[in-house]
């Protein structure tokens, strides 16, 4: 039994028709190729070193790794590719074997890309505050500062930047919201010069830059009802401040563009997709430094006495959970309310013994802003 | 193909990524095994393992890149805008090196009866070269096309083997600068006659928006479509004309592209793409009505709450997968499909038999992938 086929050496672009003759077993048998039937062989391939080289449907182009890389045997027609397989079945061994490999190539690849990316998401908490370490603070206070311009751009409207409620830094406000920052950093040790401005703008928010600058938002202050809403969220914006949050996100989200990119293979990263996958992992590590900060500010309301509960009431009042937002909760960077009111929670049963602020200051902080009336509720 | 891209796809969304060296050497298989010269298809013997170890290779070489230019931007903000600007640049530069060297990815790894193709050259020459037509074609608003086109195709045509017979290239300049500066002009004369139109009839504010006026939408319209169509027609020009300058020895390339099947195909895209978007429209419409009376409370408070939120990430995942899927899986099959069909039947080889006499020369190289032209996302097929 043989076949004719179509040979091709390899060397030349000549070609021409063949007559090939399987010759012993699969493992140590051969193929002796010769020009006629019966004829005096050229050329004689090792059956153990044949591979199939991918072509159209119905046509099988044979090589071996022991002649050219061109050289080729190629049989045409349905029945006579049939034929073939039959004859030599080390083909499907080798195509068999050749599976098997892409498909642990391609299972290892796969492990190691799933790795990459959990190490990624549990290992940059860690190590981005390892890197954070290692910037001077003096640098992160530089680039606070510059992030600061470009905030009073961005907020102020006009050429004004952000407005100070109360310019006086000797008034009773200004001097009682100093006063409650040192209290908070008794303890503590920092490099950070912490600034808290009020600033006039409707949005109920507040925030803190690298290097210690805290923005206040009138929006937020009319919102809260007592000093110890207003002193807890001075407090979890001194606690990002502590724990240098935002360099650690700065760091972070650099590190995620990358690995989107490597996993899309869009390195660019201008793709929707990366877009979606940055923020995704980008608010989660966003998230955990919310919790980590209202833990702080749990901390500080229990050594200095005041209600800790009292910033989970006004979270609850200014982004109440609806349903929307518990659905895109992966996509936010901020957590649930109820998770945030978890993480406020005191576990020892240490009820609030005094407030952040005497009735007097509080009175006048609600009134820096050349508030209406009395504040609601009063301390 | 179909079948090929569907697959491939899905074992891409499963393999995170990693499957997609394997489709595209999938796809190339089907393009090269199913072009047919003299009755001889092409070979394509590219290992998809090459790519995937190109691709990590050219994320090694971005990584100091970005990591300088993090640097950069947080040492001084300031210099955020420039350094981006500067990156830009760089990939561009970059870019032209990639196509080049995965040209010569593709080509080494391509065989006719038996003869595998190559490319000499340098593909920081190329990159050169082509950055600085690009300085050139904005210095002159474009009127530098015709030479630039010229050079880079001589550079590329010159520079290809088939086994030890070198590829000659004999087009210049003038071979397209007609069709090119009728296009040109043509389009800067509807842009000119818009803007007048448009100046002449205002746009009128409404609600504190700008809604554009009927004759300057009309005018506005046209000169848009002139502009599409004119541009795949003078596609289909260049590409015939182009192409047949090709010499590979005695033997000689004679490209006839119609321009109506290249503008037909864009046209079939198109309706398609449009019925594709209307179901998907249509679709969001009846789920939200549909939602509205109630029908899915019960289903969609369970996605929604399902773990945390991750089960609306993944609806909004698959959502989104199916989509660009679907523009994708058309792009491929009748855009880059059908490109490839129209030039592989409307070429003809004159001379084909004074091939045979050529000889092997030369093996695969490089021996890694395309890995920056895949991270650049310039490889073409």
């Amino acid at each position: 039994m043989g076949f004719p086929a179509f040979y091709q050496d390899g060397k030349s672009a000549t070609g021409r028709q063949v007559y090939c003759q399987p010759e012993g077993d699969p493992q140590s048998g051969t193929i002796a190729i010769s020009d006629t039937h019966g004829g005096r062989p050229f050329e004689r391939w090792k059956q153990a070193e044949l591979f199939i080289m991918a072509s159209r449907k119905d046509t099988l182009r044979i090589g071996s790794t022991g002649d050219m890389p061109g050289a080729r045997l190629v049989v045409e027609g349905r029945e006579d590719v049939e034929q073939i397989r039959v004859q030599l079945p080390s083909l499907a061994h080798h195509r068999a074997a050749d599976r098997l490999r892409q498909v642990r190539l391609i299972g290892l690849s796969m492990a190691a890309m799933m790795s990459v990316i959990l190490a990624y998401l549990y290992g940059v908490p860690l190590l981005s505050g390892r890197v954070v370490e290692m910037i001077s603070p003096q640098w992160e206070a530089q680039l606070g500062e510059t992030v600061a311009e470009q905030v009073a751009e961005h907020f102020g409207a006009g050429a004004g930047g952000l407005e100070l409620c109360d310019p006086n830094p000797e008034s009773i406000a200004n001097l009682a919201i100093a006063e409650f920052a040192q209290r908070a950093l008794e303890t503590i040790e920092t490099p950070f010069d912490i600034r808290i401005a009020v600033v006039r703008s409707d949005v109920p928010n507040a925030f803190a830059l690298p290097g210690g600058r805290i923005y206040f938002f009138e929006g937020l202050l009319r919102e809260a009802v007592s000093g110890d809403e207003f002193a807890g969220v001075l407090a979890h914006e001194i606690g990002h401040v502590i724990h240098r949050h935002g360099m650690e996100q700065l760091v972070a989200s650099a590190g995620t563009g990358l690995l989107v990119g490597f996993v899309l293979g869009d390195i660019t990263g201008i793709s929707v997709a990366g877009a979606l996958g940055s923020m995704l992992i980008d608010s989660r590590f966003s998230r955990e430094h919310e919790l980590a900060a209202d833990r702080f500010a749990r901390d500080v309301a229990v050594r200095l006495g005041f209600d800790a509960l009292a910033l989970a009431d006004l979270l609850d009042r200014v982004a109440e959970d609806d349903g929307f937002s518990r659905a895109l909760a992966l996509l936010s960077t901020h957590p649930l309310t109820d998770d945030r009111r978890h993480a406020l929670e005191v576990d020892t049963d240490s009820p609030a013994t005094s407030s952040a602020f005497t009735a007097k200051q509080w009175y006048a902080i609600s009134q820096m802003c050349g508030g209406e009336d009395t504040p609601r509720g009063g301390d | 193909m179909l079948g090929i891209v569907l697959r491939g796809y899905l074992l891409t969304l499963i393999t995170v990524g990693i499957y997609r060296f394997w489709l595209t050497t999938r796809k190339r298989r089907f393009y090269w095994s199913n072009t047919v010269i003299d009755g001889h298809p092409l070979e394509y013997t590219g290992r998809s393992i090459q790519l995937l170890v190109g691709f990590l290779l050219a994320v090694l070489i971005f990584i100091p890149i970005y990591g300088g230019l993090f640097y950069l931007t947080t040492a001084n903000p300031l210099l955020a805008g420039p350094s981006y600007i500067g990156l830009f640049v760089l990939l561009y530069f970059l870019s032209g090196y990639a196509a080049f060297r995965g040209r010569r990815f593709r080509l080494t790894r391509t065989l006719w009866r038996g003869i595998r193709f190559g490319q000499s050259g340098s593909a920081w020459g190329y990159a050169l070269r082509r950055f600085g037509w690009i300085v050139l074609m904005c210095l002159t608003l474009g009127l530098v096309y015709p030479l630039m086109l010229a050079s880079l195709y001589r550079y590329r045509f010159s520079h290809t083997w088939f086994g030890d017979l070198r590829f000659g290239f004999t087009g210049r300049a003038r071979t397209i600068a007609g069709p090119y500066f009728l296009v040109y002009f043509a389009n800067a004369i509807a842009l000119a006659i818009a803007a007048v139109v448009t100046t002449l009839h205002p746009w009128p504010r409404i609600d504190g928006d700008y809604v554009p006026s009927g004759p300057s939408l009309w005018a506005l319209g046209i000169a848009s479509v002139l502009l599409a169509v004119s541009i795949v027609w003078f596609r289909a020009r260049e590409r015939s004309a182009m192409f047949s300058c090709i010499e590979i020895g005695a033997a000689k390339l004679e490209v006839t592209l119609r321009a109506r099947s290249l503008v037909g195909q864009y046209l079939v895209y198109g309706v398609l793409v449009s019925i594709i978007s209307f179901g998907f429209i249509l679709a969001l419409g009846l789920t939200v009505t549909h939602a509205e009376t109630g029908a899915f409370d019960a289903l969609i408070e369970s996605v929604a709450l399902f773990g945390r939120g991750l089960g609306t990430l993944i609806a909004i995942a698959m959502a989104y997968l199916l989509v660009v899927a679907a523009y994708s899986l058309l792009w491929e099959t009748i855009i880059s499909f059908g490109y490839w069909k129209l030039v592989a039947r409307n070429t003809i080889i004159a001379n084909i038999d004074t091939l045979s006499t050529v000889r092997a020369q030369g093996g695969e190289s490089p021996n890694i992938g395309e890995g920056l032209a895949d991270a650049l996302n310039v490889g073409a097929y």
